[in-house]
């Protein structure tokens, strides 16, 4: 019963070859390439609308020199929103489950933050290693307790994701499986499974959303810090 | 958990990154960067909606 359940995240072979390559290269085929007329047809008008409105949400509190982090955190909102949406489909594979995929886009761009703050305005980005207005005997202590968080920003960052995505492709696959298997014995408990299973669907789709957002809104967060 | 297996991490890394940068990128890029191309000669005035002949 565990094997089944934790089958579905092992990276898909195909005679030898990983199928993660075309999971993750087919998400991109999906954004449409600018056309080359005043006005697109509606989908194209309405993506280049959406990217427009999330550079406009993320990169405002962030100060001038760190708009050149623009590209590079939309792109990064862009693959894990689609990312996570179509793994919502039946027998996808979602690569931001692996916790490796996630360790990869966290880490090097929090070591990024951090060391663009320790180079340009050193003094204040370890002055946030002491927040104002501490009573003096509790200084060494916090000043511990705020590298220690610091520190684990980038595996908070990863294994938030990974926990959130894993924990609910796992509910769905367990309350699916009971929905399924109680068809036969009482209709009527299926039938509230089955209500259940929408909306954790429903819950899922948002969770997609808002887990892909909140990444890179942390990562803007520490970029404002640093920057 | 088949996650914490440490034998597709580079795989899966390498992956990552690799159409972060070479795919999307240049496609969102090309999106926010409509009408400033490398060179003068190669920007293009917006005509009116319908194609001129």
């Amino acid at each position: 019963m565990n094997l089944n359940l934790f089958d579905q995240f092992l990276v898909p072979q195909l005679l030898g070859m990983p199928l993660l390559i075309p999971a993750m290269l087919l998400t991109t085929v999906l954004i449409y390439n600018p056309q080359d007329r005043w006005l697109s047809n509606p989908l194209t008008t309405l993506q280049s609308w959406l990217i427009a409105k999330a550079t406009k949400q993320i990169m405002t509190p962030v100060n001038k020199p760190g708009h050149k982090w623009s590209l590079m955190l939309i792109s990064l909102l862009t693959m894990l929103i689609l990312n996570n949406l179509l793994g919502l489909l039946p027998y996808t594979f979602t690569p931001t489950t692996q916790l490796s995929m996630n360790m990869a886009l966290a880490l090097p761009l929090w070591l990024a933050t951090v060391l663009i703050g320790l180079r340009n305005k050193p003094t204040s980005s370890l002055a946030h290693l002491l927040p104002e207005g501490t009573p003096t005997p509790l200084i060494p202590i916090l000043i511990l307790i705020e590298t220690i968080s610091l520190l684990i920003r980038p595996i908070a960052l990863a294994v938030r994701l990974t926990a959130n995505l894993t924990a609910g492709h796992l509910l769905l696959h367990l309350i699916s499986t009971a929905a399924l298997s109680l068809m036969t014995t009482s209709t009527l408990l299926a039938g509230l499974t089955l209500i259940i299973l929408t909306l954790l669907m429903l819950l899922e789709i948002a969770v997609a959303m808002i887990q892909a957002y909140v990444f890179t809104l942390l990562l803007s967060l520490y970029l404002q810090e640093n920057v | 958990m088949p996650q914490l297996n440490p034998e597709p991490w580079l795989m899966i890394l390498s992956i990552t990154w690799l159409v972060l940068i070479t795919t999307l990128q240049p496609k969102i890029a090309s999106l926010k960067f409509m009408n400033s191309p490398s060179s003068p000669a190669q920007k293009t005035t917006k005509t009116w909606p319908w194609p001129q002949i």
